[in-house]
């Protein structure tokens, strides 16, 4: 039975979901403000550990870290000039001239109020979206997801970083990787060349831990120590005016980054750019932008706030991850039995109902935890990575081990994490080599299914309305991401 | 240029295996004939590693077409040089560290690793990233074999632990 809202309220609010939540918050901002630790390591990096949670608990944690770290990236930004994440680089353009200027608390307090406002908008449209969304995708057989998962594959054009055919090249990567172990459907050995170890397949989860972690700390061993903003912050509240410009651009952020991230692809570091380049066109004085405009603050972490939210609606409702975060919350979900998409909101209401409303809750405690505690955020930029990075490669390692009690595991981990090193060195995108993974197989079966129905005809795939409709819809979708939506982010 | 054809090639191997292993997979497959499942597991495998063969030796034909850029680029990477040795070296450390794991067991390798690691990354002096690795051992092992009950390795210590 479905308990909605109101259930899923009172699942959320007894005391070890209310205790997941408030962690999965203060981890996210706690990742958010520290430069080099993003919430796709974290989450990577916690995932095994969760298996000894229980699912509610550690999906409201994982989600908590990642739109956590959408409230916790402009803390630095907004102080010292670095970004805690990469979807709040526009956010320095205007916050750290306010912080010059003497308005550091007007930044900080816009950043946190526009992020709230964008969490809470996303949370209930979140809300009335995915169960109904979860409705129409009842309707779905085998051909409609094989066109649904090949829509989600068009989220390796936006995830390339400026090179499709690298990004092409990693997915392609991922997908072979996947084939490796025992076929499911017809129980022969692929890609093992005779070894035993092989015969398991590669677990997505050390690959991830190796992807996200090991090659995060090697990336950022590289990099120094940062100084802690010691100036004043100034008024918290940004008054008259000031306040009203903030909080229309807050509006503006949030649609465009709301509608932005129902799209594959479409991570907050490029919604928040997009947002940026809107609110500066929009403008009555865009010569004014990056000279300390409370806009330029409001707009783009209003964005990244609301693009982490959405995309919890075509996870939720269809299975299908937007970003790495996402698809990382995804492998938490199969791990624990629950298969996202529209059966989650029939068999497991209650679970999904909780995890909604600790969304409600989880903005709450940010906005708290980023507005009166936000001098304790940023003194985090004296903790030294010389302390942080070995810890988090302790608990790659052990993370890694224990998702089958395998070395093999650890060992894959580790080439993972030079792997993964060596892209971010080489500009080799590394997300579409995890969406390869955990896309590759769900293609490959619903299209095996498909054909399985129709005895053989492709012809099933382009005579049924909603599968057709996807797959035009992909076509569409990959000129747009490359010709329009990624024109401005390569020019900024 | 030269990494780039290096990872070229390295895409190209890979796409290679692939569809050798496809090639044996459709003479054993087709034998049996499996109901209508025309793909089988080594059409789509082939079709994969078929698309890996082609992007990688585009990837190939675009990188030697690129030469001119590539060797400006040799000149900004060398700066870093002194860093890279220290990734080189973790990377090193890692590997070490996963087999030491399996032959001395997971206690006494992280009691060895994390001060190593700790030291690598700049805990000085010596004295304290011994200590502060220890401790972090000791509640690694707390957390992890103690409250979570993962049956780590023990290697060496099978006996006593």
């Amino acid at each position: 039975m479905d308990s909605g809202l109101l259930g899923g309220f009172l699942g959320a609010l007894n005391f070890t979901n209310l205790m997941y939540c408030f962690v999965g918050c203060v981890l996210g901002t706690f990742v958010g403000v520290l430069p080099g630790l993003g919430p796709a390591a974290t989450s990577a990096i916690l995932l095994p550990l969760t298996s000894y949670m229980p699912p509610s608990g550690a999906i409201i944690m994982l989600a908590g870290i990642y739109y956590g770290a959408m409230y916790g990236g402009s803390t630095t930004s907004i102080l010292v000039n670095v970004p805690g994440e990469a979807s709040s680089v526009p956010t320095c353009l205007d916050g750290f001239q306010m912080t010059k200027q003497g308005r550091a608390g007007e930044a900080l307090a816009i950043a946190a109020i526009g992020s709230f406002i964008a969490g809470t908008f996303g949370t209930i449209v979140l809300s009335f979206m995915a169960p109904a969304l979860a409705r129409v995708a009842l309707k779905f057989g085998p051909p409609e997801y094989f066109a649904l998962v090949l829509f989600s594959l068009t989220a390796l054009v936006g995830f390339s970083e400026g090179s499709l055919l690298k990004g092409l090249i990693a997915g392609g990567i991922g997908m072979f990787l996947a084939c490796v172990g025992i076929d499911p459907l017809s129980g022969k050995q692929r890609l093992t060349f005779g070894s035993v170890t092989f015969t398991g397949g590669m677990d997505v989860i050390p690959v991830l831990m190796g992807l996200f972690g090991v090659a995060e700390v090697l990336t950022s061993a590289e990099e120094g120590i940062l100084h802690l903003y010691e100036g004043a912050l100034g008024h918290l509240i940004p008054r008259g005016r000031e306040l009203v410009k903030g909080l229309y651009a807050s509006v503006r952020g949030t649609i465009s980054g709301f509608v932005l991230g129902l799209l594959p692809g479409m991570i907050p570091a490029v919604t928040s750019f997009l947002a940026y380049d809107i609110e500066k066109r929009l403008s009555k004085y865009p010569e004014k932008f990056g000279t300390g405009c409370i806009e330029g603050v409001a707009a783009p972490e209003a964005a990244n706030n609301a693009t982490s939210q959405a995309g919890f609606i075509p996870l939720m409702a269809l299975g299908i991850p937007t970003s790495p975060t996402l698809a990382i919350i995804l492998a938490a979900l199969m791990m624990y039995g629950l298969q996202p998409g529209p059966f989650l909101f029939l068999h497991h209401s209650d679970f999904a109902w909780a995890v909604i409303a600790s969304m409600y809750i989880g903005n709450v405690i940010l906005l708290i935890l980023n507005l009166p505690l936000v001098g304790l955020w940023a003194r985090l930029c004296l903790v030294p990575y010389r302390y942080i990075g070995p810890i988090v490669l302790g608990v790659c390692m052990v993370g890694a081990f224990s998702v089958r009690n395998s070395l093999f595991d650890v060992i894959t981990c580790v080439g993972f994490g030079i792997l993964g090193y060596l892209m971010k060195k080489r500009h080799w995108p590394s997300t579409p080599l995890i969406l390869g993974v955990i896309l590759g197989p769900m293609l490959e079966q619903s299209l095996r299914q498909s054909l399985e129905l129709s005895g053989g005809s492709p012809a099933i795939l382009l005579t049924r309305p909603i599968s057709v409709t996807l797959i035009i819809l992909t076509a569409v979708l990959l000129v747009f991401i490359r010709k329009v939506l990624y024109k401005p982010q390569l020019d900024g | 240029m030269y990494r780039g054809l290096v990872e070229s090639l390295a895409v190209i191997f890979l796409s290679l295996l692939g569809i050798a292993d496809a090639w044996r997979l459709s003479n054993l497959v087709r034998a049996g004939g499996t109901f209508h499942d025309v793909i089988g597991p080594d059409r789509y495998l082939g079709f994969i590693s078929a698309g890996l063969l082609i992007c990688g030796m585009w990837n190939l034909v675009a990188g030697l077409k690129s030469r001119k850029s590539s060797q400006r680029k040799r000149v900004e990477e060398e700066v870093s040089k002194v860093n890279v040795n220290l990734v080189i070296l973790v990377a090193f450390l890692l590997v070490v560290y996963t087999f030491a794991i399996q032959i001395l067991g997971y206690l006494p390798a992280t009691s060895i690793f994390f001060p190593i690691i700790y030291f690598i990354f700049g805990v000085r002096p010596l004295p304290k990233s011994i200590i502060v690795g220890l401790v972090t051992t000791a509640l690694f092992y707390a957390i992890f074999a103690y409250f979570a009950e993962m049956p780590l390795p023990k290697g060496l210590l099978e006996n006593i632990l």
